[in-house]
């Protein structure tokens, strides 16, 4: 990847592991997870981590997009955002 | 080269004013010839943000590396958390998972544009060179005490022009910027010394009087010489507040260095500091600029702001003036002070860990410290060996020690055979 351009023309995906077994997510996708279940997405370990985040009835839901969730919960400060 | 290695979000979001009033597009950038670019006096702030750094933008689109950014390359190939990485973390990027975090950024779209209809959310404003202070690898643009004897001992013809904030208009049309900008997070002072500079408090006063201190973050550097209780006053009132304390080692050599202060002196007012900061939930760090001189002793420094669960930062690996450059010291020497960095991280759980971007996140302040040693043992290992500007280092302290009546082996008895094997 040499520029901006190639860039936008990269394709990628979430690739979400849950007890061992292998799913996947587009990057702006809303995840839903059952916070008993040890949960990795694209290598982050997300549960049991941030099983203190879930709901009362065990579910823990990631607001798309995954990874600026990841940033506001694994304390990386502030997070700017242009003005539309 | 690839894209990943070079691009830098920071033209879309920040700016900086330098202490002639002119204006750079980051606070990173290398000096240059400062007085080259468009100035306060002559165009509006936003007018050179909106504008005037779209050249910078298109290069960084491209994916070309821009010599100003050079100090941030350099700080990432020792393993220094640089500049772009910080700001890169402020989009939502990291350079580990950079594809994903790019292209999940909220500011993914906006970089297209690169002449912008934002306003800057993060800027550096240096408020001139009123200081009391004359450090000896400082300059005349940022030292008003150093440019007095820069002048009478021969160093300079001229002294720097008085503050571009002590122009009413220049004054007034920066004030006017800050309330056109209405997304602006960070504000970030320095000086010449801030406390001491009448700027200063006139801003400080004015984003109270706008009600801005209830959304923006202040950050300010100060040299632990003065106080001032009218401004720390002032602070209190913000919602949060950056504090970067300057010191290079807990040790008289600080004094030589740092001309002007008295070790003892600015350890009370530091803790005076850390006192106030607890108090009010500030976000605290020392602020360091090894030099050839002070890197034998910066264990020190790293050994109090480890004590105190303080982050330690500097700008950059020092590069002017080039012979103050810890990369003069020569190869056959830095065992020597790789020896004392290592001994000092030995004495911590020195686990590696995984690159700590948010270096003023205090949970990890600790850890961050610990990678900042590391950083410079790595620039020890590897920088090339500089020591052919010895005899220059030697020429310049020599003048200002005639001048100072003072003598840098009185402080640094460690150094006797490489000085004098330069001509000291």
């Amino acid at each position: 990847m040499k520029n901006y351009s190639d860039l936008l023309a990269t394709k990628t995906q979430l690739t979400i592991l849950i007890d061992g077994i292998e799913t996947s997510a587009g990057l702006f996708d809303t995840i839903t997870l059952d916070s008993t279940q040890p949960t990795t997405i694209n290598g982050y370990e997300i549960l049991p981590k941030y099983q203190y985040l879930a709901h009362n009835n065990g579910i823990l839901n990631i607001p798309a997009p995954f990874y600026s969730w990841l940033h506001e919960h694994s304390g990386q400060g502030w997070l700017l955002k242009p003005v539309k | 080269m690839t894209f990943k290695d070079s691009f830098c979000p920071s033209p879309w979001f920040h700016m900086r004013i330098n202490n002639s009033g002119h204006y750079e597009y980051c606070r990173w950038a290398t000096k240059q010839d400062r007085t080259s670019l468009p100035s306060i006096a002559d165009t509006a702030p936003l007018e050179f943000f909106q504008q005037g750094m779209a050249p910078v933008r298109e290069s960084m689109l491209r994916g070309e590396k821009l010599l100003g950014c050079t100090e941030c390359y350099q700080m990432e190939a020792h393993g220094k958390v640089s500049g772009r990485q910080k700001q890169l973390l402020k989009t939502g990027v990291q350079l580990n998972d950079f594809t994903n975090t790019m292209l999940s950024s909220p500011w993914v779209d906006e970089f297209k544009n690169t002449v912008t209809k934002q306003t800057p959310q993060d800027w550096q404003i240096d408020l001139g060179n009123f200081c009391n202070s004359a450090c000896i690898f400082c300059d005349p643009a940022s030292s008003s005490k150093l440019a007095s004897e820069f002048k009478r001992i021969g160093i300079i013809d001229q002294t720097p022009r008085a503050s571009w904030c002590e122009d009413p208009a220049k004054f007034n049309t920066f004030l006017d910027a800050l309330r056109a900008s209405t997304t602006i997070k960070y504000l970030h002072f320095i000086g010449g010394e801030t406390l001491i500079t009448p700027g200063f408090k006139r801003i400080l006063e004015t984003l109270i009087e706008e009600n801005l201190h209830k959304t923006i973050t202040v950050g300010f550097t100060t040299n632990l010489t003065v106080w001032d209780q009218s401004i720390v006053d002032l602070l209190k009132q913000f919602e949060q507040v950056n504090l970067g304390m300057s010191i290079e080692c807990i040790h008289p050599l600080n004094d030589y260095v740092r001309y002007g202060g008295n070790i003892d002196d600015s350890v009370k007012i530091m803790e005076q500091w850390i006192e106030i900061a607890q108090e009010s939930s500030w976000l605290v760090q020392l602020r360091i600029t090894p030099t050839i001189f002070t890197i034998w002793h910066l264990d020190t420094v790293y050994e109090y702001a480890y004590n105190h669960n303080i982050a330690v930062e500097s700008c950059n690996f020092l590069n002017d003036p080039a012979f103050m450059r810890p990369s003069v010291l020569p190869m056959a020497v830095r065992p020597q002070v790789i020896e004392r960095l290592s001994s000092w991280i030995n004495r911590y759980d020195s686990t590696n860990t995984e690159q700590i971007i948010n270096t003023r996140h205090p949970a990890v302040a600790q850890q961050q410290i610990i990678q900042d040693a590391r950083s410079y043992i790595d620039y020890l290992e590897n920088q090339p060996d500089e020591s052919f500007r010895l005899p220059a280092l030697v020429d310049y302290i020599k003048l200002l020690e005639a001048s100072r009546n003072n003598g840098i082996l009185r402080y640094l008895p460690e150094y006797e055979e490489l000085l004098r094997s330069a001509g000291y």
